[in-house]
This record gives structure tokens, C-alpha cells and sequence, in this order.
């Protein structure tokens, strides 16, 4: 993976920015028609797209970046999940309840990297996953903050006395985040702490040897990737309008990994070809199968084996991801368009 | 090598963008209408076909299947058949919701009959009567269906916190027991069944005991029903589903036990007996439904379980069978009493006129009117004897 | 006292399940450094597996359970050879990944098995309700059963690694698999052979397992709750693996007794990170020692 150090050197290379920017403002440019053209169904559905991606975002730079393993990523979305929607209980408006959201996981991911600065791989993954067990159950008993196992209805957006209920608003005001937090990451790759980061993935002890401080670089990916977490779990639980602690579950993380992987590990593209992949290729499948059966038959245990199985092919034969299959594609189609205007 | 993985890579992102760009259309292109045809009736029913709960579901929708198709072959309701969608949930609220509003928005289904579960029937019945339609007969016993009563929403089943309050009072007033337990399920459905305990020993000024929780899924009940017999109570009262209902027992009685044991509608059905075995006997519990064991050898339902026998490799239904080919029924009487005009305010006036209206397939008779849409308010008590499910009494 | 004792005894009863299930895990990692997520799975199969040979085929319990170990074993073996071979020379994380979708994979093949399905089934055991008191304390024929069975496997697996050619192969390996390998040790088989012995320890766990919890497709959940307790004895000690399933055990059945509602759920995580906090390899663990 490239580690760019200068802006213009990177500008100059091969001039591939210009083509960049062009499919990137083509991708925005569907992302804002869509809801002229489908249905309320796929508008929601969208909209998970761009939340997953938010909450993806950051445990790219956690993972994927500075190659800290969290199996519990669904504790962040919950604490920013549960945050909103209690500050808006209590009336401070959705504003407020964002904000909230965002501070109180980032405190939960500052006081997780605490312990994380000791251990690694394995370890690191099992205390995570640990941790966000914990969470969990603490959402189940602190009824009177989280409304406990019955879960909580989630009143519509309010900001400054104007209602964001409608599927289409929260689409927009979601991928709005999605891109401010997309540019965000990019931003802090470019940033000696993105590059500090990827050192520490790389080899933590040549990066100390280095000079690179492991410790606060750690507690910042931390914190960021529980930061943006939490802002995905305020919009989602705006997005589906109630939450429970049952939602929050190992399975949320889990299905955050396999995004990141199956999409490519260390890439922000990668992020977004995830969650389109986690979002619409259950419904893809249950497309196809109906062209093959008759009646509405959803079959328990197709979803594990869909993504259980592209997880597998993916991580088998094409380890890079979508990612690195759009990036090959792209760049032979354009080496055959190249050749054939030069004949 | 490069070549061929190059191709591979086009190969699948095509198919993919294509398989993409076909399925998104196809799902915005849907039918323009209330769910009534000239010839056909459009239900949804959002139940969990392979979650947790999944060994109810299945059979519920079997059982629904099965009522629709017999009257579908007899011709159908004045002239229309019924064809219901199923939307699998997986007992995830999150999913839940999105099929709901799929059915809603996309397919525009004329009622939802059966929706299954209480956490999911929460969240998606404001959906639903927000948007103008039905939600009929949902298999979640929950009191806010029907209390208070809002004019599209018609439950068959008291919930389960009022079935518990009259467990509770018969177990104190008619059974003598003073000393209560209760152990219950860490979800919703287990916590509605404490409240319904406590809310049935108030009047009597008494209180629990003890009360002991467990996680969905866990397998060790030892500390439980340690602390509980350490407590000395003279019942426990249990608000847990199937499985660990039946490995609750079974704990009971290698601890050596002799408690009463009062199990919630969910656990008061044969499977808990099948998996239990002998440790089962004796235990008692409230169900709204009547055990299969118990119908099964009158005139039409024998019919009905020979014909699923001879398509299901000679096996009896699910006990879970009943509430779907019940509520399906429920469904189609008021559709056929509602007549050839047949709308949403026509459905709902039938169903206001039901007067003890008896299906005679193991459910109470249901009465309905324009203030109270929960069609009983009565369960059964049921007690294990010799193996079996048997009716002691009827409690109101 | 005696219910202090009790809680004592019944904890360490579901421990040593626990431990059964994270020796399967310490196994695999120790020789071939791959974290088997899927082992929860590979458990939920064996019981499957012991469902069909003893009540579809109404073979004796222990001929069943002894064909549904080797099937599933010979699944790990085959999972190692088709599967985890690609992936050698993968980072750790990768590898555990896949994983992760194996045993996706498997719950999802269970579920759409048609005599499977998402059914619960009981497997009754030959011990099914035998109960055995010593003054005043209850154990119940099965956790009897295996607590027996764990100390035989711990004692044999003992033996095997210290005593054994085989054994010493393996330690070999995962030390060092390259020189291992340069001093003619097939490490190909081994790993295979490494992942049928966690595999067929899972399954034992599963057949053991099965009679008390039933058979269902959602049993692998214990495999999550196994993992602290491999991690808990360090992830590479055998013994660390029985000490970790003991601790856990009691530990969730103390809380469950004396502690509010709630915390049997989560006890078993409080105890793992608190012992990671101070003693971040484990109880037993080595610490580990890199190359730059």
C-alpha cells in the first residue's frame, strides 16, 4: 500500500488524480440522485450503506492502518447509539445528541487503548471482544439510560425545531457524514500520524525505534475509530428508528471485519465497496434465488453462508479485496483504451 | 496466470454491477394498489425463519400455509385468493423493521397476519398503523396491541404479563403457594412475564422471593436454581422459552427438587415434554392455545394433520402449527364476513362483530367490538400428567 | 459451606467443558499459530453428528460419539488440507479471518441441512438424569462424566507431547516449523493432523455437551465463551487451557450465586481482561519473542 509523504509528488505521479477526482464526482453525483429514482426500501438500505461505511472508516484506520485487531467495534456504536438518543430523551435536541454521541465513545475508545497498549494480535482481539460483551450486558441492565432489554424508540432528527424524519433526509444528512468522515481519513493518512500509524503496523518496534510515540499514536486510532463509530451508531439508530442491546451484538463486529476485508484491508475504498457488499448482496442472492424458486422462500442460513463463503473465496484468492479487483480492472481497461487510441 | 486473473476480475465485477443494476429496478417497480385485487388478497407476515425462534416460526408459517391454501382451493373469499409474502427476520428487530417497510412501501400488502415476536411487533406496529393498514393477529403476545385500543391493530392472545398475573393469582389463591420465585429470561418477553408476576401478587400484598435471570443460550442453570432453592420458595414461576425451559427442569430435578413449576406460554408447549422428558412431569403452565396432544383427535383437525402427515413424512405438526393455521383462519372468517367489498373499514366492522366466534382448532373463542380488539382475555392452565399437556382449568 | 462447595463443584463441571473446548483452540494455535474461530462450530457439528448416528441411525451412544469425534476430526483434517494450506505465510489476522467464515459457513450448512434444520433436539445420554452424592454435595452423572473425560484427555495429551515421537514432532514445529521441517519433520501432515486432534476435541466437548444443552444450530455460542478461558491459561499452555475453563467456571457459577443479576453473563469477560491487565500473555503464557 502506497504511503504518500507530499501532496504534489503524489499529484504528479502519473497524473491519475484528475481521474480520481472525475470517478469521485461521478460516485457523488449517483449517491445524490438515487432517491429521485427508488423506492423508500432501497433509499434505507442505502443509507445503512453509508453508515456501515462511517463506522468502517474508523476501524480501517484501527485495523487496516495502524493494525490494531478490535472484535468489538459494536460497543462504540452502541455507546454512541444509546448517548443520542438519551441526550435527546432529556431534550438538548439532536445536535446535542450527535455530539454526545461522538465524546462519550471516544472517551470508551481512549479508555480501552489504555489497556491496549500492552497487548497485540490475539490478545488485543479477545479483550476487545471482550469488551464489547461487557457493553452489551451493560446496555441490557441500565434500564434507565438505555431503556434496557425492551430497547428504546428513537424520535426523528430535530435540529433547531426542524423535524429530519423522512427516509430521504436522513440518506443525505448520512452520506454527508460518510463523506466528511471519508475525507477525514484520507486527510490523516497524508498526516505524519497517519504515517506514524501504518509504521506501527508495519513493524511496532522499528517505528519505536524510530521515534514514532507508539503509545499516543495507538490512543489516537483508538479514539478516532471509536469517534466515528459512535457517530454511526447515533445515525443508525435514527436511521431505524429504536435500538436494543440485542442489535449490538458480536455479530454487528463481526460483519464490520468481514466489510473491511472483503472490500480490502487498507484501503478507504475499500470501506465503501464493503458496505455496498454487506448491504445489497443479501439482497442480490435473494434476487437471484427467486429467479430459481417460486414462492418467497427465505432459506435460514443463507446469509452466514453468503458472506461466510465470499469471505472465504475473497480471503483464498483475491486477499486484497474488491478493491484490488476494481483497481486491476480499471487499470487494464484503461491500458487497452490507451492502446487503442494510439493505433 | 495474469491474464486469466484479470479476466476473473472483469468477469465478476460485471456480473456483479449487472446482477445490481437489474435487482434495484426490478425492487422499484412494484405493485400499485392496497394489497386488493379483483382476484387476490396480498398479506405479509414478518416471522423468524431462522433465528432464535426460528423452531416457532416455521411451524407458524406452516401452519398459515396451509390454512390458505385449503381456502384458496375451495375458490378462495368471494372470488379472491390470498397470497401472503413472508419476510424472514431472523428475530432482529433491525431486519424486522426493514421488511416491514418493504412489504409496506414496495409490495403494499393489504394486512400483516402473524407477525412473530414481541420485541419485533414493538417496533414495527407504529410502522405499520401509521401507513393505514392492518396488523392482525400478531404471534407476540403484547399488551400495547391492544391497550389502548387502536382501530387497525386486532390481537387473538392476552399478553403475556396479564397471562402471568393470572398464573400468579391462581397459584396463590387456588394452589395456596405464598413463597414465589421466579426465573426468567434476560429479554423482553422474560421481563413482561416478572412484571405480570408481581403485578398479580400485589392485590395480595405479597412479593417475590427470588428472581434469577439467564442470557438466551445459556446451558448451566446451577447457581440459579441454587439460589432460588436457598431461598426455599414454594413455586418458581418461569418466564423462559423452550430450551432452556426444558434444561431448567432438568436441573430442578438433579438438584432433587420438588418445586412447583408454572411455565409461560411460550414453554407450555409439547416440545418442552420431548426434550425434558420424565423431569417434565408434573410441571404446570398457561397457554392461550391448547396442546396439540388435546385437539388432535377431533373430526377437523384430524383432517388437517393427516393431509400435513402425508406431505411431512407422516409427522405431527409443531405445536407452534396451531397459532398460524389459528390466526390464518381468524383472517379468513372476517374476510369472508366483511363480503365481495371488501376494504380495510369493511374487514375492520366484520371483526367488530365477532361474538364468541369458535374455530374449533384449539383456540378460545374470540369476541371482538369497537373497544376491545384482543379477541380473549382467558388462557388455559395446563398441567403435565403421565407425558401429556392436560387442562386443569380456565383462568379469566 | 456445602453451598459454597456446591456452586464450587457445579461451576467446575461446565468448566471443564469449557476447557475441553479451549484445549481444542490452545491446540491448534500452539502448533500451527492459526486462532480457530471456528471451533464453537466445529463442537455444534460433532453434537449434530452424535444426533444423527445415535437417533437417525439409533446406534449405541458410544459408537455414535465415537464415529461423530472421527467425522468431525476428519472435517478439521480436511479443512487444514483444502483451506489453511493456501493461506500459509499469511499474517495471523488473515488467517483468523478465514476462519471466521469457515465457521459462518458451517452454522449456515447446518441450518440448511433438512433432517437439521433450526430445530432443537435432545441427545439422551446413557447417564441421562443419574445423579451422585457425596455428603450433601450434587454432581450429576454426565458433568461426572466430563470432568473424567478432561482428566483423561489432559493426562494423554500429556503423555503424548512429552513422551511421544509424535509429540515431540509437534512441540518441533511449533517452535520452529522451518528447522523442523529441515530435520525431516512433516509438517504438512502434522498441521493436519493437529487441526483433526482440536477438531475431534471439540466434538467430544459437543457429544459430552449435548445431553445437558440439546442439539441446536446456536450451540457454538460456547465456543465464545471457551475463549477466555484458553486465553485466561495463556494461549499456548495445555494445562493453562484446563486451569482457564476451571477458573471461568466457577467464577460464573459463584457470580450467578452471590452476585446480582446481570453478572454470571459477564463474568467470565471481567475475569479475562482483569487478568490481561495484569498479566497480558495469560496465567501460563510465554511472552513472545520476535524477531526485528
Amino acid at each position: 500500500m502506497q504511503t504518500p509523504a507530499d501532496y504534489r509528488s503524489e499529484l504528479t505521479i502519473a497524473g491519475r488524480a484528475g481521474r480520481q477526482g472525475l470517478i469521485g464526482v461521478a460516485a457523488l453525483i449517483v449517491i445524490a440522485i438515487i432517491p429521485w429514482f427508488h423506492s423508500n426500501y432501497w433509499i434505507s438500505q442505502l443509507t445503512f450503506v453509508a453508515i456501515y461505511a462511517i463506522a468502517g472508516f474508523g476501524l480501517q484506520i484501527l485495523l487496516g492502518f495502524a493494525g490494531q485487531v478490535s472484535l468489538g467495534q459494536a460497543a462504540f456504536l452502541a455507546s454512541g447509539a444509546y448517548a443520542c438518543s438519551y441526550v435527546e430523551r432529556l431534550g438538548f435536541g439532536s445536535p446535542a445528541g450527535f455530539a454526545a454521541a461522538v465524546i462519550v465513545s471516544t472517551l470508551l475508545g481512549l479508555l480501552v487503548a489504555l489497556p491496549a497498549l500492552r497487548m497485540a494480535g490475539l490478545y488485543l482481539g479477545i479483550a476487545t471482544m471482550s469488551f464489547g460483551f461487557i457493553i452489551e450486558e451493560v446496555a441490557a441492565r441500565w434500564s434507565s439510560v438505555t431503556g434496557g432489554n425492551a430497547g428504546t424508540v428513537v424520535a426523528a432528527i430535530e435540529v433547531g425545531g426542524v423535524s429530519l424524519g423522512q427516509p430521504w433526509q436522513i440518506y443525505y444528512l448520512s452520506w454527508l457524514f460518510c463523506l466528511m468522515v471519508l475525507l477525514l481519513s484520507y486527510n490523516l493518512l497524508r498526516t505524519p500520524t497517519g504515517r506514524a500509524m501504518q509504521a506501527i503496523r508495519d513493524s511496532e518496534i522499528a517505528a519505536r525505534s524510530s521515534g514514532v510515540r507508539v503509545a499516543q499514536t495507538k490512543g489516537i486510532a483508538f479514539s478516532l475509530s471509536a469517534a466515528f463509530a459512535g457517530l454511526a451508531g447515533a445515525l443508525y439508530s435514527h436511521a431505524l428508528g429504536f435500538i436494543s442491546p440485542e442489535q449490538f451484538t458480536i455479530s454487528m463486529s463481526l460483519d464490520l471485519l468481514v466489510m473491511i476485508l472483503i472490500g480490502g484491508l487498507g484501503t478507504l475504498r475499500g470501506v465503501l465497496f464493503g458496505a455496498v457488499f454487506l448491504v445489497v448482496s443479501p439482497e442480490l442472492m435473494q434476487a437471484v434465488l427467486g429467479m430459481f424458486t417460486s414462492g418467497n422462500t427465505e432459506l435460514p442460513g443463507l446469509r452466514p453462508l453468503l458472506f461466510g463463503g465470499s469471505l472465504i473465496l475473497v480471503l483464498l484468492f483475491q486477499p486484497d479485496g474488491i478493491d484490488a479487483m476494481v483497481s486491476r480492472t480499471g487499470a487494464w481497461l484503461i491500458r487497452h483504451a490507451v492502446s487503442w487510441r494510439r493505433r | 496466470m495474469f491474464k486469466t486473473l484479470r479476466a476473473m476480475d472483469a468477469g465478476c465485477l460485471t456480473i456483479i454491477a449487472g446482477l445490481a443494476f437489474g435487482a434495484i429496478p426490478a425492487a422499484a417497480t412494484a405493485a400499485e394498489n392496497q394489497g386488493i385485487t379483483k382476484d387476490e388478497i396480498l398479506l405479509g407476515s414478518v416471522l423468524d425463519l431462522s433465528g432464535p425462534v426460528a423452531s416457532i416460526g416455521v411451524p407458524v408459517r406452516e401452519g398459515q400455509d396451509m390454512a390458505i391454501q385449503a381456502v384458496n382451493d375451495a375458490g378462495g373469499i368471494h372470488g379472491r385468493k390470498i397470497r401472503i409474502i413472508y419476510s424472514d427476520s431472523g428475530y432482529d428487530p433491525k431486519k424486522a423493521i426493514i421488511a416491514t417497510q418493504k412489504l409496506l412501501n414496495d409490495d403494499h400488502v393489504f394486512a400483516f397476519v402473524g407477525q412473530l415476536g414481541a420485541a419485533i411487533v414493538h417496533v414495527t406496529m407504529p410502522l405499520i398503523i401509521n401507513k393505514g393498514t392492518l396488523l392482525l393477529f400478531p404471534n407476540a403476545p403484547l399488551e400495547e396491541v391492544y391497550e389502548p385500543t387502536k382501530p387497525l391493530a386486532f390481537t387473538a392472545q392476552p399478553a403475556y404479563n396479564v397471562q402471568a398475573r393470572l398464573a400468579a393469582t391462581y397459584a396463590y389463591k387456588t394452589l395456596g403457594k405464598r413463597k414465589f420465585c421466579a426465573f426468567y429470561q434476560d429479554d423482553d418477553s422474560g421481563e413482561q412475564v416478572l412484571r405480570g408476576i408481581q403485578e398479580g401478587l400485589d392485590p395480595f400484598g405479597a412479593k417475590l422471593v427470588e428472581k434469577t435471570s439467564y442470557k438466551r443460550g445459556a446451558t448451566d442453570f446451577s447457581s440459579q436454581f441454587a439460589r432460588m432453592k436457598q431461598a426455599d420458595c414454594d413455586i418458581v414461576m418461569f418466564g423462559a422459552v423452550v430450551r432452556e425451559a426444558a434444561a431448567a427442569v432438568l436441573e430442578r430435578q438433579k438438584i432433587g427438587w420438588n418445586v412447583d413449576v408454572l411455565v409461560s406460554q411460550p414453554s407450555a408447549t409439547d416440545t418442552v415434554i420431548r426434550l425434558a422428558g420424565g423431569a417434565a412431569e408434573g410441571v404446570l403452565g398457561v397457554n392461550q392455545m391448547l396442546p396439540l396432544e388435546m385437539v388432535k383427535d377431533q373430526p377437523n383437525v384430524e383432517k388437517v394433520f393427516k393431509a400435513y402427515a402425508d406431505e411431512h413424512g407422516g409427522r405431527l405438526p409443531d405445536p407452534a402449527f396451531l397459532y398460524g393455521y389459528n390466526f390464518a383462519m381468524l383472517f379468513i372468517e372476517a374476510a369472508r364476513r366483511a363480503g365481495p367489498d371488501l376494504t380495510t373499514q369493511s374487514l375492520i366492522k366484520a371483526l367488530e362483530e365477532f361474538r364468541d366466534v369458535d374455530l374449533s382448532f384449539g383456540m378460545a373463542p374470540m369476541t371482538f367490538t369497537a373497544t376491545q380488539h384482543v379477541g380473549s382475555l382467558s388462557t388455559n392452565l395446563l398441567k403435565v400428567s403421565n407425558g401429556r399437556w392436560t387442562r386443569i382449568d380456565v383462568l379469566k | 459451606m456445602i453451598i459454597f462447595l456446591q456452586q464450587v463443584v457445579s461451576g467446575a463441571a461446565v468448566g471443564l467443558v469449557y476447557a475441553l473446548v479451549a484445549l481444542g483452540f490452545v491446540m491448534i494455535h500452539k502448533s500451527t499459530q492459526v486462532f480457530n474461530f471456528a471451533l464453537g462450530e466445529l463442537m455444534m457439528l460433532g453434537a449434530f453428528c452424535a444426533y444423527t448416528f445415535i437417533v437417525l441411525f439409533a446406534l449405541p451412544f458410544w459408537i455414535g460419539g465415537i464415529l461423530a469425534i472421527l467425522s468431525v476430526a476428519l472435517f478439521g483434517a480436511v479443512l487444514d488440507r483444502v483451506l489453511l494450506r493456501r493461506m500459509i505465510g499469511n499474517k495471523p489476522f488473515t488467517i483468523f479471518m478465514l476462519t471466521v467464515g469457515i465457521g459462518f459457513c458451517i452454522r449456515a450448512i447446518v441450518m440448511l441441512v433438512p433432517q437439521w434444520g433450526t430445530d432443537t433436539y435432545s441427545l439422551p445420554s446413557p447417564l441421562q438424569g443419574k445423579v451422585l452424592s457425596f455428603g450433601g454435595l450434587i454432581v450429576s452423572a454426565d458433568h461426572l462424566a466430563i470432568l473424567l473425560t478432561a482428566s483423561a484427555i489432559a493426562a494423554a495429551l500429556y503423555v503424548f507431547f512429552q513422551y511421544t515421537r509424535l509429540g515431540l514432532a509437534m512441540r518441533a514445529i511449533s517452535q520452529n516449523p522451518l528447522s523442523a521441517s529441515y530435520l525431516g519433520v512433516r509438517v504438512d501432515t502434522l498441521f493436519s493432523i493437529v487441526w483433526a486432534l482440536g477438531a475431534a476435541g471439540a466434538a467430544l466437548a459437543g457429544v459430552m455437551l449435548a445431553p445437558i444443552s440439546f442439539v441446536h444450530a446456536d450451540m457454538g455460542q460456547i465456543g465464545l465463551k471457551a475463549i477466555p478461558a484458553a486465553v485466561l491459561g495463556g494461549f499456548d499452555s495445555l494445562p493453562g487451557a484446563i486451569v482457564g475453563g476451571l477458573v471461568i467456571g466457577i467464577v460464573e457459577a459463584l457470580a450467578g450465586f452471590y452476585c446480582p443479576e446481570g453478572v454470571k453473563d459477564v463474568a467470565a469477560y471481567i475475569v479475562l481482561l482483569v487478568v490481561l491487565a495484569v498479566k497480558p500473555r495469560g496465567l501460563f503464557g510465554q511472552p513472545d519473542a520476535k524477531k526485528v
